[in-house]
């Protein structure tokens, strides 16, 4: 079901930090009334936020880090906005997207006790996952994003 | 004050336990005071020839450590919305060993002095096997994940250095 959507002059602004700031500000009552409908739009934020950041990693240029990292391509890009939109539909919230120093882009999350997972999909068309953490062993595989998308996530569902 | 230049100095690959090695990172991977696993490179660029393992700038012949900053250290780049880190040559990860049952051993990371002519202190950061010291060489894949991992823990910002002296100096008075 799509929920009720909210009052629309939270739309009429471009900037997203603004979107959350009048919704804090202007309409608690009608999110304090619909406490899903919020959580829905927060998620529908989120990621809108997170795309404009991937497709902003491609002003990233070579060199970025400092010193001779790559930088993301078109194709590494395309991967993590269809990655992103996978990742949408399961119950794992991205922290951050960013360009990756192997060159191309890296979804990161967190999660409880400082637990961390990172997708980097890169320039070469390889992707790979890693769950690390301050005191916790690193897990780390390449996947086909294609193919083992769903299986990769209800890992990281289940890792942090 | 520029960075120390080579002027016909020879490498010098002593390296104190308490000497540290400056590392830039770009101020878009520090998210709020955490370094992003992106900024590290998988591998980190572990070569078999010394200088085209990863740099850093060795602090023994640093008068600051924004010298890591100074162009004749960074490429002839300058580099604007970055943070130094760094890492203690003591507190270098040694012993890893692979989680793949083939090849067996373990690695150590450990420094390289590498001047270049206008930034003496520049030096690598390279991987060697336990048993045959400072001998480079590309390690497993299951290594190379647990040496970013390290990195990733290790690396710290310059400001807790800052901190600690501007402490120190403080705690004199």
């Amino acid at each position: 079901m799509i929920p009720v959507a909210p009052p629309v002059q939270s739309y009429v602004q471009n900037d997203v930090a603004t979107i959350v700031y009048r919704i804090d500000t202007t309409q608690s009552d009608f999110w304090m009334q619909h406490t899903d409908v919020s959580i829905f739009w927060t998620r529908e934020l989120q990621f809108r936020q997170l795309t404009e950041s991937t497709r902003k990693a491609k002003a990233f240029e070579e060199g970025w880090d400092g010193y001779d990292a790559p930088a993301p391509n078109d194709a590494s890009v395309a991967r993590t906005l269809e990655v992103l939109s996978r990742v949408r539909d399961s119950k794992l919230s991205p922290y951050s997207v960013l360009p990756s120093a192997d060159g191309g882009v890296g979804i990161s999350f967190r999660g409880n006790a400082n637990k961390r997972a990172v997708l980097e999909l890169l320039n070469d068309g390889t992707s790979s996952y890693i769950l690390f953490g301050k005191g916790y062993p690193i897990e780390s595989s390449e996947f086909n994003s294609n193919t083992d998308l769903p299986r990769i996530l209800q890992r990281l569902e289940e890792y942090l | 004050m520029p960075p120390q230049r080579t002027d016909g100095r020879i490498a010098d690959q002593t390296f104190a336990a308490d000497e540290f090695l400056f590392r830039r990172v770009p101020n878009s991977h520090i998210e709020e005071g955490e370094l992003s696993l992106l900024a590290i490179r998988n591998g980190f660029k572990f070569e078999k020839n010394p200088p085209d393992c990863s740099s850093v700038v060795r602090s023994k012949y640093c008068a600051h450590f924004s010298d890591a900053l100074h162009p004749d250290c960074a490429e002839n780049k300058e580099c604007p919305d970055t943070t130094v880190y760094f890492l203690r040559v003591g507190d270098l990860a040694k012993g890893i060993k692979p989680t793949e049952k083939v090849p067996k051993g373990s690695w150590d990371l450990y420094p390289n002095h590498d001047p270049l002519p206008r930034c003496y202190a520049h030096s690598t950061i390279c991987s060697c096997e336990h048993s045959a010291l400072n001998i480079p060489v590309r390690p497993p894949t299951s290594v190379r994940d647990q040496f970013r991992k390290w990195l990733w823990e290790n690396l710290r910002s310059c400001e807790l250095l800052q901190s600690s002296a501007a402490n120190e100096a403080g705690s004199g008075v």
